[in-house]
């Protein structure tokens, strides 16, 4: 990602303190999803993936605060959406476990990262017990 | 007893209703128990849920009607989602939620054909 | 120059030539020694140059070279050439005080004792840069008014002029880019080819759009990218020919054509796959290896095909398709449930015994999708499904009341 020349039009940032939050996350990712002219399934894979991906934030953290920061991509070719998901929550304990479907700690289920690695181009999770999670999703125009 | 958040309509012994825009969880929590209700109140024998108002459907939302249509199953009638747009459809596959289990329709007239077809059938 | 009557006084007479130097203020007048080191310096170097007299004298001329053609032994090669000839004229680039880069045109001539002995040169550096722009109001004025980015290129590469639009465009300042090469404009990986293109534009100087058919590329100074469009046209002056180039910004206008061009391969993919055979059949051939972007497209056709034409049985059609392994069925199976949450059914049709043999060793399961050999028998078995699934007249539709009514 360091090779790409990002454009930083807009940025955008919402607070997941509560299920309320989820709608405010929906309507960002529709307006940046719109924005870089992602076509209806992109925006649809995109939404779906990020209410998916609040959603865990909430599940998971009990009083961890979580947080969106969402932003146009643009590189020589192509654009795109970048939503960055973080909190300071217990963390993941095996991220593998947790990226293979079928995997179950709370709910039915469970993280959804699977589903939402399958609804982007591109994710990346950072985390580990105590010190919070970060997942980064791409999604860009093809 | 929950406040009428969405209108009902009725056709026949069928109950139809309709999702629309992005709810909010406790929304959607809400209208489950009025939707339940509603069956238990009317006897109805079959609910539809058009969903073709709702641009994005996640688990949690997948979930909400999972449960109302083994509700309206438990008091002794029969459910079907209709109007699933395209691009839904194929998020849902991607995000991997079973959906395998719910009675599913293109549109309002091809649902009430489905109801029939299941009561025929003596499910 | 006549001397004072009478009189041969020789400072009187130095004082004369050093008056009448220091009345040229255009142009710089040095004096260099056999080492090549400044021995006098006018009025007019001061003006040209900017250094005083006491900041160069004693310093070698390499001084005013730029770094580049003071590292190639620039200075003394031009000093050798003098002394052996007697007179040299020759065009390059200085740099003056404070670093600013102009296009030099320098004389420099041995100076000679009685006996004919070279006892040092003179130098005359008049900057071509300015006086070009003093030269030619009106073109000045034609090319800071042109609404795309002008840029005057030398034969050598090296920019001699630009407008403001340039600097806007590109993010620099006029100073750093006059003297330096056209190249420092474009990215690193099109330099060589674009030197080249170069060569061959100045070896046949004719009026043309650069790189008909290419995506041009320029790079700004913060090292983003962005599309433009060049037009070079020969600019001949009394020096030789110089390339002028005409940049635009077309940004907008690439992606303008690069929305046409998705909107079309939408529109194709869309109206190719999915075929109605019947009122409310569909049919989607599979022809070829299906990658997950093909896939992708497909379900999308499909899907939007169901919604338009109210379509309740889908058949795949597979005899197209070479082998059957576990992503292509994956890519199938997906489809297939998508439809199936917009109510569709689906056969498939096609199957192969060899197909059939494959799917069985590699554990594909279809689960609940009925399989036909030919299309004809999934047809018959789409219109089966379809009168089972027909409509009685719906009842009226009353609109419920709070009391639930009814």
């Amino acid at each position: 990602m360091d090779q790409i020349a990002d454009h930083l039009i807009d940025q955008d940032a919402v607070t997941i303190a509560d299920d309320t939050a989820l709608v405010e996350v929906r309507r960002v990712l529709r307006a940046h999803a719109r924005a870089a002219g992602l076509s209806l399934v992109e925006e649809t894979k995109l939404i779906t993936a990020g209410s998916e991906l609040a959603r865990n934030i909430l599940t998971h953290t009990t009083d961890a605060r979580g947080r969106l920061y969402v932003e146009q991509l643009a590189d020589s070719r192509r654009r795109g959406v970048r939503a960055i998901f973080t909190d300071d929550g217990p963390g993941i304990d095996d991220l593998d476990a947790a990226l293979t479907d079928g995997f179950s700690t709370v709910g039915s289920m469970g993280l959804g990262l699977p589903g939402s690695r399958r609804l982007v181009d591109e994710m990346t999770i950072t985390s580990s017990p105590g010190s919070g999670t970060t997942v980064v999703i791409v999604k860009w125009r093809r | 007893m929950s406040d009428d958040l969405i209108p009902v309509m009725r056709i026949a012994d069928t109950l139809l209703v309709a999702l629309q825009g992005d709810l909010d969880d406790a929304t959607v929590i809400r209208i489950e128990e009025q939707l339940t209700h509603a069956v238990a109140r009317t006897g109805a024998a079959g609910m539809l849920i058009d969903v073709s108002g709702l641009g994005a459907v996640d688990s949690f939302i997948a979930r909400v009607l999972a449960r109302v249509v083994a509700m309206i199953r438990l008091l002794g009638a029969e459910a079907a989602i209709v109007g699933i747009q395209p691009a839904v459809a194929i998020a849902l596959v991607d995000l991997g939620v079973p959906m395998g289990h719910l009675h599913t329709a293109l549109n309002a007239q091809q649902g009430l054909a489905l109801l029939q077809r299941l009561r025929r059938s003596g499910a | 120059m006549t001397p004072p009557a009478g009189e041969q006084d020789l400072r009187a007479r130095l004082r004369d030539v050093e008056a009448l130097l220091d009345a040229v203020t255009d142009h710089a007048v040095i004096q260099l020694d056999l080492d090549g080191k400044v021995a006098r310096w006018s009025a007019g170097a001061q003006a040209v140059m900017g250094y005083s007299a006491a900041e160069v004298l004693g310093q070698p001329a390499s001084m005013f070279y730029t770094d580049d053609d003071r590292a190639a032994g620039l200075a003394e090669h031009e000093l050798a050439t003098a002394r052996e000839s007697g007179r040299f004229e020759f065009e390059g680039w200085r740099v003056r005080e404070g670093g600013q880069r102009f296009r030099a045109g320098v004389v420099v001539t041995a100076i000679r004792d009685e006996a004919g002995a070279v006892t040092g040169l003179t130098k005359v550096i008049r900057d071509l840069t300015a006086e070009q722009q003093r030269a030619d109001p009106m073109f000045r004025g034609l090319l800071e008014s042109a609404p795309d980015a002008m840029v005057i290129v030398a034969s050598d590469g090296r920019i001699t002029l630009v407008n403001a639009q340039t600097d806007r465009m590109f993010g620099y300042r006029r100073e750093d880019l006059i003297g330096r090469e056209i190249e420092m404009l474009i990215p690193p990986r099109f330099r060589g080819g674009h030197e080249r293109y170069r060569s061959g534009f100045f070896a046949d100087p004719q009026p043309r759009r650069m790189g008909v058919g290419l995506e041009l590329w320029g790079l700004r100074r913060d090292g983003t990218e962005f599309p433009i469009d060049v037009s070079l046209s020969p600019l001949r002056t009394d020096r030789g020919v110089l390339a002028s180039a005409a940049i635009r910004d077309v940004t907008e206008r690439r992606e303008h054509e690069q929305r046409l061009r998705r909107q079309h391969e939408e529109i194709m993919e869309l109206s190719t796959p999915a075929i109605q055979v019947w009122d409310k059949v569909l049919c989607l051939p599979v022809i070829g290896t299906l990658d997950s972007a093909r896939a992708a497209r497909l379900t999308e056709g499909l899907l939007f095909k169901i919604a338009e034409t109210q379509a309740e049985v889908v058949i795949f059609d597979i005899s197209g398709v070479p082998t059957i392994d576990t992503l292509v069925a994956q890519h199938l199976l997906g489809t297939v449930q998508a439809a199936a949450l917009m109510g569709t059914a689906s056969i498939l049709c096609g199957v192969r015994p060899e197909t059939a043999q494959a799917m069985v060793h590699l554990g594909i399961d279809i689960g609940q999708l009925r399989s036909r050999t030919t299309l004809r028998h999934a047809l018959q078995l789409a219109l089966t499904l379809l009168a089972e699934r027909a409509e009685t007249p719906a009842g009226v539709a009353e609109l419920m009341g709070p009391a639930g009514a009814g």
